[in-house]
């Protein structure tokens, strides 16, 4: 009777997809995000099989970057439904402070006991450090020229002014010089 | 040719600006009025019987403009006279002198070093043009403009 007990017990306690579905799960980056800046985000899609038993259940996908020794840098999870096969498209940002590199996303299916997991490798350059650089330059550059557009009518009016005033007097006195001199 | 700072009692001054005139009248000369109108200032050349054809006359007393042929600005305008004086020495052929009548009335509306820098804008232009400048001041007056500005004439009269 105790035996059946905790037999019963562990059925409830063990989740019932993990007990009974098994899954495989393929990781693809897409080709062009497989160079990212550091504090970007790594984009990927993972497939996901349904092994088991032909039933919709929820599963919880968990995403880690790993460095080169496989310690997790980033994480992230979700839970979604799948029947037979699902298809996910997730990103994950890298932390600011990542050391350029070659990394691997890892896309794990199931609870510690009972995982599937599928990865896939990808390069950290420095080079999004410069672009971010680059896109406060280029913002600052704009907002430069709107502070120019704006304002450089009103600094350059004063000095204008000033030469038109001269050429007028320059003319007046060209005038006044050649009528008189006419006489 | 070249610069004479002439410092005079206020009583003879008219009586040396215009012995000056009657010596220069074959000359084009550019007449800086400060301490009286162009009007004024033609009555009295009238009355001395000079003859003010030859004169291009910087009206810095009158506001109103009486004659097309005569400038007029206000006497803090000093950067704009200095331009006037420049352009009339470039525009006038043949010989020409200039004429300031009197200095130190530039005193009464200008910093004394913006009247200094105009003088020695004004004498160091006609210099390189080799263009006569007449600087006329009254006894008395602008002594700290005076000691100055002496360095940029080439000669000093009635200097104590």
């Amino acid at each position: 009777m105790s035996k059946l007990l905790i037999a019963f017990l562990i059925a409830l306690l063990l989740p019932p997809a993990m007990a009974a579905d098994s899954f495989t799960v393929n990781v693809d980056i897409a080709e062009g995000y497989r160079q990212v800046g550091v504090g970007e985000t790594v984009w990927s899609t993972a497939t996901i099989f349904n092994l088991g038993e032909e039933k919709r259940i929820d599963i919880t996908v968990r995403y880690d970057v790993l460095d080169s020794q496989k310690n997790s840098i980033s994480t992230k999870t979700k839970t979604i439904a799948i029947e037979t096969q699902v298809s996910t498209s997730e990103g994950i940002k890298l932390p600011d402070n990542i050391v350029p590199g070659k990394y691997t996303l890892k896309v794990t299916v199931g609870s510690e006991g009972k995982a599937y997991a599928g990865e896939h490798s990808f390069q950290v350059v420095a080079k999004s450090g410069n672009a971010q650089a680059e896109g406060v330059l280029q913002m600052l550059g704009y907002a430069g020229i709107a502070i120019i557009l704006v304002a450089g009518p009103f600094l350059l009016m004063p000095r204008f002014q000033k030469y038109n005033e001269r050429r007028s007097l320059r003319n007046k006195i060209r005038k006044i010089v050649r009528g008189r001199i006419k006489r | 040719m070249g610069s004479t700072l002439i410092i005079t009692s206020v009583e003879a001054l008219q009586k040396e600006i215009n012995q000056l005139l009657s010596n220069r009248k074959e000359e084009w000369g550019i007449y800086l009025s400060l301490n009286k109108s162009q009007k004024s200032a033609a009555e009295a050349f009238s009355k001395a019987g000079i003859g003010t054809d030859r004169l291009f006359f910087i009206d810095c007393v009158a506001t109103q403009q009486a004659r097309r042929d005569v400038l007029h600005f206000k006497p803090t305008e000093l950067e704009q006279v200095e331009y006037a004086v420049k352009m009339y020495i470039d525009e006038i052929p043949g010989r020409k002198f200039v004429l300031v009548d009197a200095l130190s009335t530039l005193l009464i509306y200008n910093d004394v070093n913006k009247v200094a820098k105009f003088v020695k804008e004004v004498t160091e232009f006609a210099d390189g043009k080799d263009v006569s400048v007449f600087a006329f001041t009254p006894k008395t007056q602008g002594e700290e403009l005076l000691q100055k500005i002496y360095n940029f004439f080439d000669e000093v009269k009635g200097k104590k």
